[in-house]
């Protein structure tokens, strides 16, 4: 009995230990790929881009089960100039990073904002949207207007976002939730008192869901600026992405797009 | 209450969620295959007892029947990858479904075939039977008629779990439904269209489970 309750507890602990060395030789993985990555993209005609198809409009499905929004047609215009196909895997918020680091794509375009903690982790692109944050209260709140606001007060926020930083340092009871549309419906609900988040995507819901019990709170605030995430390693596809970023822009490419989704330019 | 708008929306994206249905219909049947057949196999090789067979099985359960589901697809998605493993979405829910399950159905066999009275191993045995002859003819096919009740559970909870393969991007189901309420801003009745769909899915198995029991039920007996 006691030699089999050894035999147990041994594989148990070869298994911790396997899963223990697993992020050791992520690293060395990277490190045999790190000139090929965009070899790699090149010759597989497809570049694989990680994106939650769940925030309008930015990305999300339509009602045909199609892929769109301003960040797909914006990668897909980089796809083209780098020759490739832009290959789509759809992921939930909580899985976008842990997707990156585990190669099931080679750039997140999701809204993703651009600071210093993801910096250390991650290399980004340029900027291809600058937007601002932007607070949503429930309709009977009158004293959420700044981000000051927050300290105390219970704020909802996604998971690893940007949004959780500054809500975050400005000392909010932070309740966390999958993704915006959860948190919307509780600040209508009142089971919290507000949230924060980019502007342009309370004004697209605020726009499409006429909800009478959320309002903005105060003005736009925080410049955020939003690029490409990659993982670290491969500085020639960063710059093969930057360079197609500006063709676009001088070619008028990316104003249309702009003008298509929010009806004005994004970039500045 | 909710507004006719909405469920219109609902009603314009019925055909996107009636192939996330199929996808969940093919990976649940796929699943519940697999599942009864690696369950039946650890119920064997815990009852006929070799010290290795028992020792593996019983790490098997305790590990597959320990852990959750969710944390299963996390580490076979994702963190196999760090060991060169790059399984696409729908292998690894087929797999993650498959080895969860066995080991809860594993536990339902065993039980079913330990209530089987020792005598009818023991009657077959002097009718010059082999023990693989009497397993087949004589104690398999009463312990999985006792077993259909609580097996049939278990298949109804994969149909539901085969939902958190929307986690590592299986496009089934509930990935569609969050997908298209997302988009539309339109909620409520998404959700409810969704618990309907499950709902009706399991409505069928259940008839299926009535067929079953139906056609193995003893003639003249009460079960």
């Amino acid at each position: 009995m006691i030699k089999r309750n050894l035999g147990i507890f041994l594989i148990l602990l070869l298994t911790v230990f396997a899963i223990g060395c697993s992020s050791q030789q992520t690293t060395k993985v990277e490190e045999t790929k790190k000139q090929t990555l965009l070899e790699t993209i090149h010759h597989r005609g497809t570049i694989k881009v990680g994106t939650e198809g769940t925030y309008p409009p930015f990305t999300f499905k339509n009602e045909k089960g199609e892929l769109e929004g301003f960040d797909v047609d914006i990668i897909n215009e980089v796809a083209k100039r780098l020759h490739v196909k832009a290959e789509f895997v759809p992921t939930e918020w909580k899985a976008m990073f842990v997707g990156l680091d585990s190669e099931r794509f080679d750039v997140i375009a999701n809204q993703v904002s651009i600071n210093e903690k993801r910096l250390e982790k991650y290399d980004f692109s340029a900027p291809y949207t600058v937007s601002g944050a932007q607070i949503i209260v429930n309709k009977d709140t009158t004293d959420i207007n700044t981000v000051e606001d927050f300290k105390g007060r219970k704020i909802g926020v996604t998971q690893g976002s940007n949004w959780e930083e500054i809500a975050k340092k400005a000392g909010a009871n932070i309740q966390h939730y999958k993704g915006a549309n959860e948190i919307f419906a509780d600040v209508a609900a009142k089971r919290i008192e507000g949230s924060v988040n980019d502007r342009l995507y309370i004004a697209e819901y605020l726009l499409k869901n006429p909800n009478p019990n959320l309002k903005v709170g105060g003005k736009t605030f925080d410049t955020a600026k939003m690029g490409f995430a990659f993982r670290k390693g491969s500085p020639e596809l960063v710059e093969a992405v930057d360079k197609a970023l500006k063709e676009i822009q001088a070619d008028g490419t990316y104003l249309k797009i702009s003008q298509k989704w929010f009806g004005e330019d994004v970039s500045k | 209450m909710l507004a006719n708008r909405e469920w219109d929306i609902v009603i314009a994206s019925l055909s996107v969620l009636g192939e996330g249905a199929m996808v969940t219909i093919y990976l649940s049947v796929l699943a519940m295959l697999g599942a009864v057949m690696v369950g039946l196999l650890v119920a064997l090789m815990r009852i006929f007892k070799i010290r290795i067979f028992e020792l593996i099985a019983k790490v098997y359960v305790s590990f597959f029947r320990g852990t959750p589901l969710l944390v299963q697809l996390l580490i076979l998605y994702f963190g196999l990858t760090s060991f060169h493993i790059m399984l696409e979405p729908f292998p690894a829910a087929l797999i993650g479904l498959i080895l969860h399950f066995g080991a809860y159905i594993s536990e339902i066999f065993r039980g079913a075939l330990v209530s089987i009275h020792i005598g009818q191993w023991e009657a077959g045995r002097s009718l010059g039977m082999s023990t693989m002859q009497v397993l087949q003819k004589i104690v398999l096919p009463q312990a999985l008629r006792i077993s259909i009740p609580s097996l049939w559970n278990c298949l109804i909870d994969i149909l539901k779990s085969s939902s958190l393969a929307s986690v590592i991007t299986v496009p089934e189901l509930t990935r569609q439904v969050e997908e298209q309420s997302s988009a539309q801003f339109v909620f409520m009745p998404y959700f409810l269209t969704l618990a309907v769909f499950y709902w009706v899915m399991v409505i069928a198995m259940g008839w299926v489970q009535e067929w079953l029991e139906k056609k193995l039920m003893i003639p003249g007996g009460s079960s």
